[in-house]
């Protein structure tokens, strides 16, 4: 055996295993593994399960007046419908499946447990609630995660998935 | 079957079959993944992928001490110079395979770039970036020793075995769920807006018990695909044969385009190993 031959059977045999490792971890650890993972070299191929993708999210925010007064929830133009193109070419996937991963981390959380406001997904979803224009007289925002899931028998369950705390405009 | 001439002017020719179309076939993935970016260009600037959103996460210890680095990588020219020069490279490898040559170097700017996609971005990748970005790099050893048997055995048995580790995980994650045991999740993931398709759901609504039989047919169709590894040649092409048609039907039913040239990439390596 040549010296690549040791190498590249031993990063090989590693990179394998540490996939297999990944597969079946709880939700909050595969992403303490991921902190490991910067260049997102170990996949995970539970596409769709255990638990299938059966709804749809929308990210969508209300404005706070000076007098505690909510505005209507409006939603972040992140999902669309699919082009019959969409076979072969489907760009606009990316934009959902982005609300999708950071969903899966917001979801993580409990009612009652406070999701680390400074975690990267929740910034995400701030960021992204926070940039549509403001009614003049807003002095606070919050946004909402949430989904209408599909029954069998056609009929549709709609749920809050996540609710933020309120953040001040700038 | 692998003697090949040798490594010129950092493209390698001569018996690299298996190679040459695993890398025509995962070019077409990247090759649309990178012309996806693209056509969502506004993104970058103040979208999903808005330089000052992917900044906002913790700093990591390859930046310590590299904050200009780090701001510097993260802005919208640089992330799609990236994706502009990973088409073209996309591009190359299509023509260059083809033609029965792969250059490594081409190979090496699509892992680094993909790597570099995965860490700025960070979300909105799937599976077929990961399977893709696999292959890319695994294919690296195989096309700088075109002349070492036992690398090319090695190259072609981890694309294997990940590809088989794919499904077979897949299929066990459907398994354990009672949602897709019962079948009851089929028509209301193709009710979805994002991975469904309304006219087929109701089309498939009115037949009793089919919801059922497709998922059992996937999970089994999954869970016995690593046999692939070991069967009988004339079994293992007919399971492939029914992955090309799998893949085929979720880039239709479900939009996963890339998936399917991202995994069907995988195939040459299973038709070599099968041969050793």
């Amino acid at each position: 055996m040549t010296p690549i031959d040791i190498v590249s059977a031993l990063v090989f045999s590693v990179w394998f295993l540490g996939t297999i490792l990944v597969q079946f971890e709880g939700h909050r650890k595969r992403v303490r593994v991921r902190k490991f993972d910067l260049l997102n070299l170990l996949p995970c191929w539970t596409f769709f399960a255990p638990r299938p993708c059966v709804s749809d999210f929308y990210l969508i925010f209300r404005d706070i007046d000076c007098q505690g007064v909510s505005h209507e929830w409006t939603p972040v133009d992140l999902v669309a419908r699919r082009p019959p193109s969409s076979a072969v070419w489907n760009p606009l996937k990316r934009k959902a499946k982005c609300l999708f991963d950071v969903i899966q981390f917001l979801r993580a959380f409990d009612v009652d447990e406070d999701p680390p406001l400074l975690s990267f997904p929740y910034l995400w979803a701030l960021n992204m609630s926070m940039t549509p224009q403001h009614d003049y007289s807003a002095i606070r925002r919050q946004f909402a995660i949430a989904s209408i899931t599909y029954r069998k028998d056609g009929g549709e369950d709609l749920s809050a998935v996540f609710v933020s705390a309120e953040h001040p405009f700038a | 079957m692998a003697s090949g001439i040798g490594f010129q002017a950092g493209i390698a020719t001569g018996n690299l079959a298996w190679e040459c179309w695993t890398a025509c076939i995962v070019a077409v993935s990247t090759g649309i993944s990178s012309l996806e970016l693209i056509a969502l260009r506004s993104e970058f600037i103040n979208g999903v992928y808005a330089e000052e959103i992917v900044r906002s996460r913790p700093r990591s210890w390859l930046f310590r001490r590299r904050e200009e680095l780090r701001c510097r990588i993260f802005r919208p020219d640089v992330i799609y110079t990236v994706v502009v020069g990973r088409l073209f490279a996309s591009i190359a490898l299509i023509i260059l395979g083809s033609l029965g040559h792969i250059s490594g170097l081409v190979l090496v700017v699509l892992a680094v770039s993909g790597m570099f996609i995965n860490y700025r971005n960070l979300i909105g990748g799937d599976g077929s970036d990961q399977m893709s970005l696999l292959i890319v790099i695994a294919l690296i050893p195989a096309v700088f020793f075109p002349n070492d048997r036992l690398v090319q055995v090695l190259c072609a048995w981890f694309i294997a075995l990940q590809s088989a580790l794919s499904y077979l995980v897949a299929g066990i994650a459907k398994v354990a769920s009672l949602q897709w045991r019962s079948g009851e999740c089929l028509l209301p993931i193709l009710r979805t807006t994002a991975y469904g398709h309304p006219g087929v759901a109701l089309r498939l609504g009115t037949i009793e018990g089919i919801d059922r039989a497709i998922s059992w047919a996937t999970i089994v169709f999954e869970i016995s695909f690593p046999l692939v590894l070991f069967a009988p040649v004339p079994m293992v092409v007919c399971v492939l044969v029914l992955g090309v048609a799998f893949h085929g039907m979720n880039a239709l039913l479900m939009g996963l385009n890339c998936f399917f040239w991202a995994f069907v990439a995988a195939y040459p390596a299973i038709l070599f190993i099968r041969h050793v």
